[in-house]
């Protein structure tokens, strides 16, 4: 009674301590370690909760609908070398064909570029939820806005991936119309070809900026920053070449 | 008998000798050394040690040079999680941009 009293005076000074407020009485012990014992059954539930994304899986589904995609342009490259035929010409036919070519390559490329940075963004969620993990087993804690921040970012890598894999099954062709109106032709395909990546390239940064909050709420929950490192060659992601360091 | 005060010549001659001695083989010291570095500087000859754990033979004059190769790290460094995330993309509009000039021939 006298102490708790005592804590009043001190805290209306401004003067904040553990032994004084009575935060040591029995039922005060009892009540902070049952608040820490069920933070830390929530923190369980919630990291349990944020979506694993199966890269295997995924990454597998990706390279199969670009196959796919490579399949459907060949079949398809016939009618469109018939098509080159009425074209007179000949400096024109080639160039046409050549920019058909890149338009493939294109989409082919960027939405490569687009699963390399999403592997890696993947990685780093997962790594982020192993440290906040270990942390919050240590502490006791309440992670609920890492959790939080951990299954949106896990969620917008999903979706970016899904538009990614769907962009890569996609072929361009420049429907040749006639020999006069071969730029319009060409516009059509780029002004398609352009549009598409702009709403994919959207999701990724979307990705991106996602994790980025993770990781800004992981480092504040924690109190100092974190280092994580990925490999930058895509296909050693998944050897644990890669190292996480928790700088002190 | 009348007594000295003072230091006498008998002990002042010996230490001016040493102090003297002393300084001429400073003096040595920093000529020849000065005279070696200018003599290594001079490509007389200069000889160059061979390669150590090197193969094949030197090259004489232009052609194919046979010798120790290099082996890079196949292992690219690791990048920071910030730094991806900070990356931006232009969604291929580079790329696009390129064909657009060829497509202008069209």
């Amino acid at each position: 009674m006298l102490d708790q009293l005592l804590g009043a005076v001190l805290f209306l000074f401004g003067i904040q301590s553990g032994n004084v407020r009575g935060d040591s009485t029995p039922s005060a012990i009892a009540s902070s370690s049952a608040s820490a014992t069920s933070s830390a059954m929530k923190n369980e539930e919630r990291f349990r909760a944020i979506p694993k994304n199966d890269l295997k899986a995924l990454e597998m589904k990706f390279l199969e609908k670009k196959k796919n995609a490579l399949r459907v342009w060949e079949s398809k490259h016939a009618s469109f070398s018939a098509s080159l035929k009425t074209i007179k010409n000949e400096k024109k036919k080639v160039l046409l064909e050549e920019i058909q070519n890149r338009i493939m390559e294109i989409n082919a490329h960027q939405t490569s570029l687009f699963m390399t940075v999403l592997k890696r963004l993947n990685y780093g969620v997962e790594e982020m939820q192993k440290i906040a993990e270990a942390y919050a087993l240590e502490t006791g804690k309440d992670l609920s806005s890492v959790t939080t921040s951990l299954t949106n970012a896990s969620k917008a890598i999903s979706d970016a991936i899904t538009a990614v894999t769907a962009q890569a099954d996609k072929t361009y062709m420049v429907s040749i119309t006639s020999e006069t109106k071969l730029k319009d032709d060409f516009g059509k395909a780029r002004s398609l070809l352009a549009s598409d990546l702009k709403k994919v390239r959207d999701l990724v940064h979307d990705a991106r900026k996602k994790v980025g909050e993770a990781l800004k709420a992981l480092k504040s929950a924690i109190g100092k920053p974190v280092k994580i490192t990925v490999q930058s060659d895509t296909e050693a992601a998944a050897v644990p070449l890669n190292t996480v360091t928790p700088t002190p | 008998m009348k007594k000295h005060k003072g230091f006498s010549i008998i002990f002042i001659i010996p230490v001016i000798v040493l102090a003297l001695s002393i300084a001429g083989v400073f003096a040595y010291k920093l000529y020849s050394d000065g005279t070696k570095a200018r003599a290594s500087e001079a490509p007389v000859n200069k000889i160059v040690p061979p390669l150590q754990g090197s193969k094949g033979k030197p090259s004489v004059g232009y052609g194919t040079v046979k010798g120790p190769t290099i082996k890079i790290s196949p292992t690219p460094a690791p990048i920071d999680l910030e730094t991806i995330i900070n990356e931006t993309d232009d969604g291929g509009e580079a790329e696009l941009k390129e064909i657009d000039t060829s497509a202008a021939q069209l």
